[in-house]
């Protein structure tokens, strides 16, 4: 099978200060910020790595879309074995834009004809939680959400577990298809070893240029449609920002021994949120 | 061997200290019996070291006094512990029944004297909690250790801890004036609060640094200094090589100048911290401040001198205080940090040296060869220098790694000793310290000796004449005899 995991690198948020939010014309700077998988990319990624130690003879590659400082994220996929690494040539803030994405690795997944394609369900920064399913409607495919676990299964198909409310689903899914991964059990990224990452790291990137993909979307059968998906009017637009009261409302309870104090919190707090 | 059960200590504890605050909880005793040097063990529910037979809450300086008195008649083993954050194993308990004695109740801020320049704080106070107090009234302890958010003041002084900004503030040992401890005998001794004294041997010395093989610190006083947060200057640069790091700092400190941070990471190290601009160079970084014209005049000599060296690039000065902002360990990220190593089995651990500026790139290189060459399954392999001097600098090794078939108890065997007695022995051959700051705990004692020379009779003295007996948490800097 030929897996493609699409991921995205964002900036750490959590190192913002309040003050680094306040912008004019609400152009956030971020660009100071350090690097990392975008949470649920990260979880696909691994999860396609297990997929492929649980049964061979897949081809493993992943793609994203950006600049070169994507490159130590690209050589950390190649130091774990992906086959195949692909950058899309693309400066520019593309928060805001999964049509455009969508629209891009829809072209790309048709030029290199991929059977799995695994998108973590959303990324941090923009929250716009699209891009995967415009994807899935470009490029007329199947789609599981939510995925949890993605397993190989008898006649080429795959079981794939999602998470739904109130429980867990078990599906039966026979490629070309798109998953989207959601909270699955383990969230990180395994590691690669420093002998790994001198043998395999150094492979080189497969840089495409996001005009030539744009050109080939033009010639899409479905052209006109996907372009009113991917055009920038139907694109979501900020238009504010505003910051998030997290305080919370807090009791001290500091008088009595420990028993006391743990017999106060249960009575009064805890008691009847458990019963 | 003592001559009381596990249920007795605990019983008669309750007479030396109020009852509730004797813990005989299975789950704690059990936790109590390591730190953070065998979390990959405790993690995986792995416990090997004899669990203590009770952890006591002080409250006072006499309670500590009566428990050692107790111990010491009892032949029994005594852990001191605050902050918990120990990471050389010097809060494991070696001995069977030992008694952890914990002082994090005693965490009253005796006083803040901004006229004298100092504050007492008994030994449970957390520095963090010490130093936003000290900042809301315009001053700081200078203080700032990575884990800031978890150590307190009697641990700080015990390891002879230091803080990222120490080049100009120094370690705790230029920072306390004056403290109390509590001595095997029970003997309650104060040492007072004096600008400066001539009157013999300076015996702060005895307590900072001692781990708890000595005594128990109850109180401390620190000196304190304006706040000048305005004033920062935020420098960085990258570099092709350690070397070229190596000397612009050696000419930074020989001028005389002081920034209160001088940072110097290799290229593994600095793009695990800088990956969104490192390019897998060096980094060099420095912080001035202080009243203005002096942080200003620090920075532009830092400037000067950097212009003489081959600067691959300089990096923007909002990229390294954001990065600061972002440093320092709270619980959450132990939490996160334990997610990591159990569902990934990797584990990053440190070994922290020092040597003057002649031997220091030559250690760092051969350390850093050895390790590739012979240790397995590492993900990660670096270092950097983060404590400056006019004679010399710090190297804290950083290696993470993947702990492949084998049993949680062999990842230390396997790995982290291995990894360990090479920095050590090397060092100690290019005539370096086997330790900068972290203590020697109890994983580096097989080359106290080899450290100290013809001056380990000095330290064997002192645990000699201050211990008699053998009770204070044995096993830490001096090896247990078989
Ligand atoms: C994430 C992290 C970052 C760290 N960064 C730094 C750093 O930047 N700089 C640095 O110097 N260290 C650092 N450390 C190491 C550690 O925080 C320090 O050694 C600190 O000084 C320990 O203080 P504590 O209160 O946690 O002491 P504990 O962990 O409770 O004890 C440490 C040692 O001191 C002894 N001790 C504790 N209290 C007393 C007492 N009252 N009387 C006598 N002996 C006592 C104990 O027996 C033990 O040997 C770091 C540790 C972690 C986990």
């Amino acid at each position: 099978m030929k897996i493609l995991v699409c991921f995205k690198v964002v900036p750490d948020l959590d190192a913002m200060r309040q003050e680094d939010w306040v912008a004019e014309d609400l152009a956030v700077d971020v660009s100071f910020l350090p690097r990392e998988w975008n949470s649920f990319d990260e979880s696909a990624l691994e999860t396609a790595l297990r997929l492929a130690d649980a049964s061979g003879g897949h081809q493993l590659s992943a793609v994203s879309i950006g600049g070169s400082l994507l490159n130590p994220f690209f050589k950390t996929l190649a130091a774990l074995k992906f086959d195949e690494v692909f950058r899309i040539e693309l400066d520019g803030d593309l928060r805001f834009s999964p049509g455009r994405i969508a629209a891009l690795l829809a072209a790309f997944i048709r030029r290199e004809q991929f059977d799995v394609v695994l998108c973590g369900r959303q990324s941090g920064v923009g929250d716009n939680a699209q891009t995967p399913l415009i994807l899935t409607e470009m490029l007329g495919l199947p789609c599981i959400t939510q995925a949890a676990e993605v397993h190989p299964a008898p006649e080429n198909s795959l079981r794939v577990i999602s998470r739904v409310e109130g429980g867990l689903l078990e599906q039966r899914i026979r490629p070309p298809c798109i998953l989207t991964i959601g909270d699955t059990q383990s969230t990180y990224l395994r590691i690669p070893t420093l002998k790994d990452r001198m043998q395999y790291g150094k492979r080189p990137v497969t840089v495409i240029d996001a005009r030539e993909l744009e050109q080939d979307s033009d010639a899409d059968s479905d052209a006109g449609y996907h372009a009113g998906l991917s055009s920038p009017r139907a694109q979501p637009r900020l238009v504010k920002l505003e910051p998030v009261d997290n305080r919370r409302a807090g009791v001290v309870i500091d008088t009595g021994t420990p028993q006391e104090k743990a017999r106060l919190l249960y009575e009064r707090y805890l008691q009847e949120r458990l019963s | 061997m003592s001559d009381v059960s596990r249920e007795q200590i605990a019983e008669d504890l309750k007479s030396l200290a109020a009852a509730d605050r004797v813990v005989t909880d299975p789950l704690v005793l059990k936790e109590s019996s390591i730190d953070r040097f065998r979390r990959y063990e405790g993690y995986h529910g792995v416990f090997l070291k004899p669990f203590p037979a009770a952890v006591v809450y002080v409250k006072s300086a006499e309670e500590v006094s009566a428990i050692l008195k107790y111990a010491g008649a009892h032949k029994l083993n005594v852990v001191p512990r605050t902050g918990q954050s120990a990471t050389e194993g010097g809060l494991e308990t070696a001995l069977e029944n030992s008694i952890v004695i914990d002082g994090s109740r005693m965490d009253e801020i005796i006083k803040i004297d901004t006229y004298n320049m100092q504050a007492t704080v008994q030994c449970g106070v957390p520095l963090q909690k010490l130093d936003e107090l000290l900042r809301e009234k315009g001053f700081t302890t200078g203080h700032s250790p990575q884990s800031k958010p978890l150590a307190q003041l009697g641990g700080l002084t015990a390891t002879r801890s230091i803080g990222q900004f120490s080049t100009l503030y120094g370690g705790i040992e230029d920072m306390i004036v004056g403290l109390e401890a509590v001595f095997p005998n029970g003997q309650i001794s104060r040492i007072k609060n004096v600008p400066r004294r001539a009157a013999g041997p300076d015996i702060r010395h005895i307590a900072i640094g001692s781990e708890g093989t000595l005594c128990f610190i109850t109180e401390v006083t620190v000196k304190i200094f304006p706040f000048f947060p305005d004033n920062y200057v935020f420098l960085g640069y990258l570099l092709d090589d350690m070397d070229t790091g190596f000397r612009i700092l050696r000419d930074v400190m020989a001028a005389g100048y002081k920034p209160s941070v001088a940072r110097l990471y290799d290229g593994p190290d600095g793009s695990y911290h800088f990956s969104h601009f490192s390019e897998d160079k060096c980094v060099l970084i420095f912080v001035a401040e202080g009243p203005k014209p002096l942080a200003d005049a620090t920075a532009q000599a830092i400037r000067d001198i950097t212009a003489g060296y081959p600067i691959y690039k300089t990096v923007a000065p909002k990229l390294i205080d954001r990065w600061f902002a972002q440093l320092n360990w709270d619980p959450s990220n132990i939490e996160e940090e334990k997610r990591e190593i159990m569902e990934l089995n990797n584990i990053c651990n440190t070994t922290e040296i020092s040597a003057d500026w002649s031997t220091i790139h030559s250690i760092y290189e051969v350390c850093i060869k050895r390790i590739a060459d012979e240790i397995p399954d590492l993900t990660l392999l670096g270092g950097h220098s983060s404590h400056s001097y006019l004679n010399g600098t710090n190297l804290y090794f950083v290696y993470f790694y993947n702990v492949v078939d084998c049993e949680p108890q062999e990842e230390l065997t396997k790995y982290h000793l291995p990894i360990k007695k090479i920095i050590v022995e090397e060092t100690i051959k290019a005539g370096g310290s086997m330790c900068h700051h972290h203590g020697v705990g109890k994983h580096r004692t097989a080359w106290i000796e080899d450290e100290y020379g013809s001056s380990y009779y000095m330290l064997k003295t002192l645990k000699e004449a201050f211990d008699p007996e053998g009770i204070m948490n044995m096993g830490t800097i001096f090896p247990l005899e078989d």
